[in-house]
């Protein structure tokens, strides 16, 4: 597959340099894909702007600290966009204010990932978008209430109504599945 | 085992669990390390599974508006702002200034009126022909002296003279022996009921009959319109 990563190696260039124009590179990008990520976890537009705009603000406020050899722009900006939608809606909800942990900290994780070679989170997306397709129904609903609804698989199992075991089994896979489309290391 | 490490990285990972991963991140395992960049990955490319929504055209503008510098409006504000400033602390500095000017202007002219009178107090004394009367000498009574002198007018001296309410004032007369009294200058005594009064005008002193004070209104009167409470014979 060929690598995108260019783009984000010259966005990063330019949000280092403080040059607006790279955050306007960087939205016309992963604009589209960070509001329909919010707009499809929060289920409210108005709410995905603000998340919008609260993002590229954090890009920008963090553009001096990117790797531009290393492409990590693309990961990190994806990352950082679920882990605010799902602590909007924990924050929004008060069911969730007691549970499990925030996801702040793996905001972090994110911006210290180091990849050994070039690589584009659009790439990884198109290949994360195929992958599922292949998944059975129970794979894709236990994949899609951790991913969007920010659920434990505790709680799924509740919500299901299956046993954890099984769910936890669902979830291997499926992350698996996952896994193997992006780093092409089979299960 | 390894999908723990996706479910770190999603924030969905039991307590506990997630505890055991922590104490490996802050021990730099590599294993730990390398598998939790790998699930950064899988989590980035995950955001791929929505389906895609256009975003409003005006969000583009919003979020690049919300990084554009302030426009030079806030810079005018507080440049206008710090002029206003500036020029009501002048305004203010300048009124103070024309206040204590004028009310230097106003202690000036107090002292020089004194100066003069007390000059022709003193030039009116040194005069051989000055008549000099002494009247009332019982303490907490009106007390002092009048001289009077042909050319140079009349010059009243008195102590323990009465308070006067705000709206009255003494009044100074010279009784001559015939005709109606003529009025010799208004005057209010310091808090000590003290005060000088100096009339500057020539006198008859042998039609002059005697000096008389009265308590009249404060802008005196033509005639005395009270009964004199001091009267001091000349002749």
């Amino acid at each position: 597959m060929q690598k995108d990563t260019s783009a984000d190696g010259a966005i990063a260039d330019r949000l280092r340099g403080r040059d607006p124009e790279g955050l306007a590179m960087a939205y016309d990008r992963y604009g589209q894909m960070v509001y329909s990520l919010f707009v499809r976890v929060t289920r409210n537009e108005g709410v995905a702007e603000d998340l919008v705009q609260e993002l590229f603000l954090r890009v920008w406020n963090r553009a001096r600290d990117f790797d531009v050899a290393k492409g990590t722009f693309g990961v990190w900006i994806l990352s950082i966009a679920r882990n605010m939608a799902i602590d909007h809606m924990r924050s929004a909800q008060a069911r969730f204010q007691s549970r499990i942990r925030t996801i702040e900290p793996t905001d972090q994780l994110a911006f210290s990932y180091k990849p050994k070679e070039a690589e584009s989170a659009i790439d990884s997306a198109r290949a994360v978008k195929k992958a599922f397709s292949s998944l059975n129904p129970n794979q894709k609903k236990v994949l899609e209430l951790a991913y969007f609804e920010g659920f434990s698989q505790s709680e799924i199992a509740a919500q299901l109504q299956e046993p954890l075991g099984t769910v936890k089994s669902w979830m291997r896979s499926a992350i698996g599945k996952m896994r193997s489309a992006i780093t092409g290391v089979e299960e | 085992m390894d999908d723990l490490y996706d479910l770190y990285v999603l924030g969905v990972i039991e307590p506990d669990q997630a505890r055991e991963i922590d104490a490996h991140i802050v021990d730099q395992c590599d294993y730990c390390l390398q598998h939790l960049h790998d699930a950064v990955r899988v989590a980035a490319g995950m955001s791929g599974l929505a389906d895609q929504v256009k975003p409003p055209k005006a969000l583009r503008r919003r979020v690049l508006n919300s990084i554009a510098p302030q426009p030079s409006l806030s810079r005018w504000r507080f440049a206008v702002g710090g002029l206003l400033a500036a020029c009501v602390l002048l305004l203010s500095l300048l009124v103070w200034r024309l206040n204590v000017t004028q009310s230097l202007r106003d202690t000036v002219a107090q002292l020089t009126e004194e100066r003069n009178e007390l000059r022709s107090v003193v030039t009116l004394l040194s005069k051989p022909e000055t008549k000099a009367v002494q009247f009332g000498i019982a303490d907490n009574k009106p007390h002092g002296r009048v001289f009077v002198n042909a050319s140079g007018g009349v010059v009243f001296v008195g102590t323990d003279l009465p308070q006067l309410a705000s709206d009255k004032t003494l009044e100074l007369w010279v009784i001559p022996k015939t005709g109606t009294p003529q009025p010799a200058g208004l005057f209010r005594p310091n808090a000590s009921g003290d005060s000088v009064n100096v009339w500057s005008q020539p006198v008859d002193i042998a039609q002059v009959q005697a000096v008389a004070v009265t308590v009249e209104p404060k802008q005196g009167s033509a005639q005395p319109t009270t009964q004199p409470f001091l009267v001091v014979p000349i002749a």
